[in-house]
């Protein structure tokens, strides 16, 4: 359950980390991040796409049908500005969550 | 080819008392089952058929869609809002301003007839600036981000209210007359319809062709699936 809530929680960090590289359709941010985290975290479709609407709702992404390389319409999503700027406390307060966890791991080990 | 928006529906009829999904949902979910779907067989992965691609994705429709309701809250009705009826009501407002001068300052209308005993009134100067208001309309909503759908209505709308303005006038002619039996009713009403709604309609659409089909092209790859595993989220 605890792992859980911690993926959770990385999974709006990850969606705003690969939405300020380009525009992408909500399979492609499934993709991109399975990728980049080599497959650490992995969305399904009803994990995905509550979270891209409610990032929506909140102005930090905005959606918009447009058509992709492959030639078909698809909504895309683009990060905002409101979005760009959760990006660095985001990123420095998960960079100090694992500091943490690693300190205590190396602790208990010791 | 599957129907993934009718899986997605059937899905979610199943449980009477599951939350339903605006079509525009639907659709984009079932956009991601597709492409889910096609590369899996790009990677010969086994798919299995689309009930249990679909089942993978989602353990509970009707929660799914409560979830996503209670996250979308206004946000696609904002959406339609900007991308489809402003530049639509603009659109109407602007046809029938540019209807008032036109009839008020240029010439009088034409009789054109398409066949014999089927002729119509255009006012043929108002006509050749419609489909510059159906461009605007289209281009407005595609600014906006509309769908294809919202820049075809958007573009369109003007035609869509006359046709309304048609019906109302066509049953108040049918009520005063009490059944009696006019003569050429049928032929009147073709030829206004056809003069006020349907060649409107083809101007407008003529307009809008360019922006319905041309969207802004976002380059980007889809990379190949993997199999789904016990760590999703």
């Amino acid at each position: 359950m605890a792992i859980s809530k911690i993926k959770r929680g990385s999974a709006e960090f990850a969606i705003l980390c690969v939405l300020a590289e380009e525009r992408l359709h909500g399979y492609q941010i499934a993709q991109r991040i399975i990728d980049r985290t080599e497959g650490e975290l992995r969305f399904t479709l009803a994990s995905l796409y509550p979270m891209l609407y409610a990032l929506e709702k909140r102005g930090w992404i905005a959606g918009a049908w447009e058509t992709s390389k492959g030639g078909r319409e698809r909504r895309h999503y683009r990060l905002m500005a409101a979005g760009a700027k959760q990006i660095a406390p985001l990123r420095r307060e998960w960079s100090g969550f694992f500091r943490a966890i690693e300190r205590l791991a190396g602790a208990a080990n010791a | 080819m599957r129907d993934w928006n009718e899986i997605i529906r059937e899905r979610l009829a199943a449980n009477p008392r599951g939350a339903q999904l605006e079509p525009e949902v639907v659709r984009e979910l079932a956009d991601y089952l597709q492409d889910l779907s096609d590369d899996r067989n790009r990677s010969d992965v086994l798919t299995g058929n689309a009930s249990d691609v679909a089942s993978a994705e989602v353990k509970n429709w009707p929660r799914l869609a409560r979830k996503i309701n209670e996250a979308r809250g206004g946000t696609m009705r904002k959406q339609r809002i900007l991308a489809m009826w402003i530049p639509g009501v603009m659109n109407c407002v602007m046809a029938f301003l540019l209807l008032g001068a036109t009839q008020k300052f240029a010439s009088l209308p034409r009789i054109v007839s398409a066949a014999p005993r089927i002729s119509s009134m255009l006012y043929l100067g108002w006509l050749l600036l419609l489909p510059a208001l159906g461009a605007a309309a289209a281009h407005w909503s595609s600014r906006a981000g509309g769908s294809l759908a919202n820049r075809f209505i958007a573009a369109i709308l003007p035609a869509g209210s006359m046709l309304s303005i048609f019906l109302v006038i066509v049953s108040s002619g049918v009520n005063a007359n009490h059944g009696l039996e006019v003569p050429n009713l049928f032929r009147n009403l073709l030829n206004a319809l056809i003069g006020g709604v349907v060649i409107p309609s083809i101007a407008l659409t003529a307009g809008a062709v360019p922006f319905l089909w041309h969207r802004p092209e976002v380059k980007s790859q889809i990379t190949n699936a993997q199999e789904p595993t016990a760590s999703s989220l």
